[in-house]
């Protein structure tokens, strides 16, 4: 009897050693040492609302309040991207479809823009959001020729006509810490991050994001009403030069229209 | 003596002529000194595409926009319409120095660590975008040269992607449910409202406020203790025979005096004064005491040969696919000629060599090795002393990735 008390005893002793032990390893972790390491954004995330991001970097330093940068928009073979009118609500008002959607986009402001054409889904149409958060530096004369570049692929449309949503953040990329390779439609793959990553502080590591593309399958209300909010107040754009001609044609005048 | 009295007045003429015309072409260019122009273009973008309006294209409100500019207009006819009206602030000159390193491909140069070479001849410390050239001088002496830096400008663009799950049949475009890492519980931001629009409003303004009134005290300060004198004398005695008359009669002599004074301020009070020599006076002529403020000796090795390297491209700019032809060249600038010649160029991740496109004048080794950036490590070496005066270019061609 006795050597059952002392066994339950050591036991008890025992339990409590390692209660402690515990206790003290528990004590020893910090909320914060499971966050992201790295240079990341803890206030700003790519699934902030539309506008947050690009909003946030107005308050930043250098010249990015009302510059108009330059991006195009490419998508696989056949896709036609289109573009509202700036300031106008008439939903007919859209530029004319282009397998390359060049424009100006002020840095903070979000621009839906229309996707047809798309392999596989004839008739399916996308309103994809383009968010430009930062602006490029170009030497004079070039801003035109070296545009934020958004590649747009099969998958994308594929994931997102699925019932996904796609979150693509575009960067530019560190020369020192590029890809060996040569970029073309077929090299220019993304980098995919899991559902539990934030893309933007990804892209934060690899150079310096630049634009948040979001690709859903919201399609535009049918109040007309609704249209501002849908397109975002249509903030303004600016056209490249050589295609303002192509594009200030409407929609419905088109004559290279497939459909 | 007519003629030389004609021929004098002549050239004080012209000469006065002269001076005046200076004088006023300082004050002309003084006053008509141009005003840093433009603003716009330099203000609003760091880029110059100055597009005519009638490309400008905004359907609704017919404003003007312009890619790669802010909202001001660059062109000449905004410009002088703005100026008039005072719109343009002045504009930074320095924002148009603003561009950001990762957008340029660089090549050349030596970025730390600096480079040597070793006894097994190899070198260490080439970093990519490094080009150098090695050289022994007829005295033994082993130099190590960088050249200047060549940048092109190439960005590249490149995406994360992730795929998320939506609400299907809704209005909401988000994520449907995400589970975060531990992180703050609420940041209070400024979400963006329903129209975003340029707005021109202050957002806030620090005002500083002056004095609205003063009043001013002039009374005088009340005196208690007023002290009389003890004793007082009579202190005009001195001057009981001075009278007034007295004090403003001049002498003779001092009229002369008072004459050449006056003289002498009206020459002292002209602008500009003229002096010439006529016949046989010396004009007074300026002497100036300079010395030697610093001596810097430049020692250089008699019969020692220096290399100076330089690196050009062919272009600017570049996109992804792109060829740039890269030019090397060295010359002996030195007193004597150079042997074991060696040219390294570690090219940088973004530059791939075409193969066979070197092309250099002198009998050189080519050897290309992998690097640590991916890309190649081009090496030459001259098979031969490099003379003095001498110079050796080389070309080649790499693919912009």
């Amino acid at each position: 009897m006795s050597q059952i008390t002392t066994l339950r005893t050591h036991l008890a002793a025992g339990l409590i050693a390692l209660a402690f032990l515990g206790e003290g390893s528990v004590s020893g972790s910090e909320p914060a040492d499971f966050l992201p390491r790295g240079s990341t954004r803890p206030l700003f995330k790519a699934s902030d609302p539309p506008g947050v991001v690009g909003q946030a970097r107005l308050m930043g330093r250098g010249p990015v309040v009302g510059y108009y940068q330059p991006v195009a928009i490419n998508g696989p073979e056949g896709v036609r991207f289109s573009l509202p009118h700036a300031g106008n609500p008439n939903p007919s008002g859209m530029t004319a479809p282009a397998e390359r959607l060049e424009a100006g986009f002020l840095i903070g402001a979000v621009y839906r823009f229309h996707v047809t054409h798309i392999p596989g889904a004839i008739g399916v149409e996308l309103f994809p959001t383009v968010e430009v958060i930062d602006r490029t530096y170009p030497p004079q004369h070039l801003a035109t020729r070296y545009p934020i570049e958004i590649q747009l692929d099969d998958e994308d449309f594929r994931t997102v006509l699925n019932g996904q949503m796609v979150t693509r953040v575009i960067y530019l990329e560190d020369p020192q810490t590029a890809v060996p390779e040569i970029q073309n439609r077929k090299t220019n793959v993304p980098l995919e991050v899991s559902e539990f990553q934030d893309p933007l502080a990804v892209a934060d590591e690899y150079g310096r994001p630049v634009a948040i593309v979001r690709i859903g399958s919201l399609i535009p209300p049918s109040q007309p009403a609704l249209l501002p909010e849908f397109y975002f107040g249509y903030p303004q754009w600016a056209p490249f030069p050589h295609t303002s001609a192509s594009q200030s044609a409407n929609h419905d005048n088109d004559p290279n229209e497939l459909e | 003596m007519r003629t030389s009295s004609i021929q004098l007045l002549s050239i004080l003429s012209v000469a006065f002529t002269m001076l005046l015309g200076c004088a006023s072409q300082n004050i002309s260019l003084k006053e008509q000194r141009p005003t840093p122009r433009v603003a716009a273009v330099n203000v609003n973008a760091v880029e110059q595409n100055s597009f005519p309006h009638d490309m400008a294209f905004s359907p609704a409100n017919e404003s003007i926009h312009l890619v790669g500019h802010r909202t001001h207009c660059a062109c000449s006819h905004c410009q002088s319409a703005s100026s008039a009206a005072g719109v343009i602030p002045p504009a930074d000159p320095s924002l148009v120095q603003m561009y950001d390193s990762q957008e340029f491909l660089r090549d050349g140069g030596d970025s730390g660590p600096a480079v040597v070479r070793l006894s097994d001849q190899t070198f260490r410390g080439l970093q990519p975008e490094d080009t150098i050239v090695h050289y022994k001088t007829e005295t033994g002496h082993a130099e190590i040269q960088a050249s200047n830096q060549v940048a092109l400008y190439a960005p590249r663009f490149r995406s994360v992607r992730q795929v998320s799950g939506s609400l299907a049949g809704g209005r909401a475009v988000g994520p449907a449910q995400m589970d975060r890492p531990i992180g703050t519980v609420k940041v209070d931001q400024p979400l963006p409202g329903l129209v975003m629009r340029d707005s021109l409003e202050l957002g806030h303004a620090d005002v500083a406020r002056g004095l609205d009134a003063m009043r001013e005290r002039e009374r005088t300060v009340p005196v208690e203790a007023v002290q009389q004198l003890n004793v007082a004398s009579n202190v005009m005695a001195a001057l009981v025979n001075l009278t007034a008359q007295q004090a403003y009669d001049l002498q003779g002599e001092q009229k002369a005096l008072v004459h050449q004074f006056a003289n002498a301020a009206v020459t002292y009070q002209l602008d500009e004064c003229l002096e010439v020599a006529i016949q046989g006076f010396r004009t007074p002529s300026l002497v100036r005491d300079q010395r030697v403020d610093g001596f810097t000796v430049y020692d250089f090795d008699q019969g020692n040969g220096r290399l100076q390297i330089s690196k050009f491209a062919d272009r600017e700019d570049a996109r992804p696919g792109d060829v740039v032809t890269f030019g090397i060249r060295i010359e002996n600038v030195g007193d004597g000629e150079v042997n074991e010649v060696v040219i390294v160029d570690n090219l940088t991740t973004r530059l791939e060599y075409i193969e066979n496109s070197l092309e250099c004048e002198a009998d050189v080794e080519f050897e290309s090795v992998d690097n640590q950036a991916q890309s190649l490590r081009l090496r030459w070496e001259l098979r031969e002393p490099l003379g003095v005066g001498e110079s050796v270019t080389i070309q080649f061609k790499c693919s912009v990735r």
